[in-house]
């Protein structure tokens, strides 16, 4: 059986219903969330079949073009999100430790500041 | 049966097996409870627990080593 | 839809009030769902969708601490779904190294086997997981993808003493070449004699267990231990010996408003009320005034709602898309890098579906 099924009618590629193995809430809810925030989604939503089972359905349904397009499109966003996360990240922990660095100093001599990583420095 | 000190906490995977001796020791040294595992930085109440309600049990076990009364009647 | 251009159209203030937080009111939190359907304000004129460049707009993450083991941040302009999916991934998905296979040469000790196998696994094992391979069942251990411990112990008497009466974490001794019975274990590392001292990234002290005192068993004069444990690569899914954290955990931000100015006595009540000290006198002239100090510090107890007429004065509510996220490491990865591994394992699961509907 194919890891991920498309499950839709041949005439109708507008709604589908993506059968997707050796996934859980993880990524189905995160999925739903890129899905329903895109407006040319008219409805999406999914489910865990049986809980013993590796597997979610996400059911997709557009106002227009392919649910397997607007589902790629979710996906290389959901991506794209991730990524700006990710660079967001690392550089905040970058200018944590830069700032961790300076302050070190100051913590020694007795000064302490519970949130020092919020102090911007001027 | 816990017999020895479990390793994790149960609940939260935190590494409580290298402080039950040093739980131990400050309760010798008359901290109460709550103060000793506030030295040990166990936060969380699970953890707490997890040294607070242990019983060694495995001391009550050791006392009947077979293999040492055969090494004294060898002797 | 928008009518004009210079002015974005607005959501009346209780419908901004219900999407952006979860208001908690002395009986029962209310609006806890996110509101995800793009046009769920379309009557409004309101644009709900997701515009990547807005996101980019919001998006902010904020170290508050970090340490070797911890690590506390937040991130604010995600939503509950993805902040989830990071969590579960953190405590599920990132894989490390635990002790899977013990093969037991010799045991005397009062500790069965069995149990004596279940506690080896669970020490953390202080080896950078990147540098190793998934070991599947059929497959011969190499240096890639197993780790290989010994522990080989007996308790003596010298005179009162009682040499080895617990065996601890650092008496696993890691054996850089393979195992030392292979026509048992299989799994003599491959030809070329490699050692894993020689891998890439393996660190000078080379690989230990995280913790030198842990308590592995406890043994009587004539007991002994002698055993091997391989380490093998796995996900917290599998076992949560494998979960490379020991909390992963977020909350959204809490705000606390005060509906009218509280003074004088009842000030001083609302100080008492709060047991974790989010508010503070003021004193303005004469006049005793509560004012919020530390509204990080509510845990929504709900404390300060309770009451007559309590309600009316505070209101308790939580900022939607603000996450205050914390991780604990075991001690195999730093907690920051554990998080940029999970939002790459999350990259994973949305490049293999990408792949698999691509044709």
């Amino acid at each position: 059986m194919a890891a991920t099924m498309e499950l839709g009618s041949d005439t109708d590629p507008r709604n589908a219903t993506f059968s997707i193995s050796d996934e859980d809430h993880t990524l189905g809810n995160s999925l739903r969330f890129v899905l329903n925030k895109d407006p040319r989604v008219a409805f999406c939503g999914y489910s865990v079949p049986h809980p013993s089972e590796n597997r979610i359905n996400v059911r997709v349904q557009t106002t227009g073009i392919p649910a397997r397009d607007v589902l790629k499109d979710a996906l290389n966003d959901l991506t794209a999100m991730n990524q700006h996360v990710m660079t967001t990240f690392d550089s905040a922990v970058e200018r944590f430790k830069a700032n961790q660095g300076m302050t070190e100093l100051s913590m020694k001599s007795g000064v302490t500041s519970q949130h020092s990583g919020s102090v911007k420095k001027p | 049966m816990a017999m020895c000190t479990c390793c994790d906490c149960l609940l939260v995977a935190q590494v409580i097996g290298n402080k039950w001796d040093t739980y131990l020791d400050l309760l010798q040294a008359d901290y109460s409870e709550g103060d000793a595992l506030d030295a040990l930085a166990l936060v969380r109440y699970c953890c707490r627990r997890m040294l607070m309600t242990h019983v060694d049990l495995i001391e009550k076990l050791l006392n009947y080593n077979t293999l040492e009364r055969n090494e004294n009647a060898n002797n | 839809m928008a009518t004009s251009d210079d002015e974005e159209p607005k959501l009346p203030a209780h419908l901004e009030l219900q999407r952006t937080r979860v208001v908690c009111a002395a009986d029962a939190p209310s609006y806890t769902e996110s509101v995800q359907y793009s046009g769920a304000y379309m009557a409004y004129g309101v644009d709900n969708s997701l515009r990547l460049e807005d996101f980019r707009k919001n998006h902010r993450v904020d170290i508050v601490s970090l340490n070797e083991e911890d690590i506390e941040f937040d991130i604010v302009g995600i939503d509950a779904a993805i902040a989830n999916a990071f969590r579960r991934i953190l405590i599920a998905e990132v894989p490390t190294m635990a002790i899977e296979k013990v093969y037991i040469a010799n045991n005397t000790s009062v500790i069965q086997d069995e149990v004596l196998a279940h506690r080896l696994g669970l020490l953390p094992i202080k080896a950078d997981p990147r540098l190793f391979d998934y070991k599947s069942e059929e497959e011969n251990a190499n240096e890639k993808n197993t780790i290989v411990f010994k522990l080989d112990v007996v308790c003596t008497r010298k005179g009162e003493r009682i040499m080895n009466g617990s065996v601890k974490s650092d008496q696993m001794k890691w054996l850089p070449e393979g195992s030392e019975m292979p026509f048992h274990t299989k799994s003599k590392f491959t030809s070329y004699g490699s050692t894993q001292e020689n891998l890439a990234g393996i660190s000078s002290e080379g690989i230990t267990i995280m913790y030198p005192d842990i308590i592995v068993a406890k043994l009587r004069p004539g007991q002994a231990i002698e055993l091997e444990g391989h380490a093998t690569k796995g996900i917290g899914k599998t076992h949560a010996k494998w979960s490379p954290v020991a909390t992963a955990r977020y909350r959204m931000l809490p705000e606390v408003n005060l509906m009218e100015e509280i003074q004088g006595k009842l000030a001083e009540e609302l100080v008492q009320k709060c047991p974790v000290g989010v508010f503070d006198i003021e004193d303005v002239g004469s006049v005793k005034k509560a004012k919020v100090a530390r509204p990080r510090n509510c845990t929504l107890c709900r404390e300060c709602v309770r009451g007559d007429g309590w309600d009316k004065r505070v209101q308790l509510s939580r900022v939607k898309n603000h996450f205050i996220f914390t991780i604990e490491s075991t001690g195999a990865l730093r907690p920051e890098i554990l998080f940029t591994e999970a939002i790459k394992i999350l990259n994973e699961k949305c490049q293999r579906i990408l792949t698999e509907i691509s044709f």
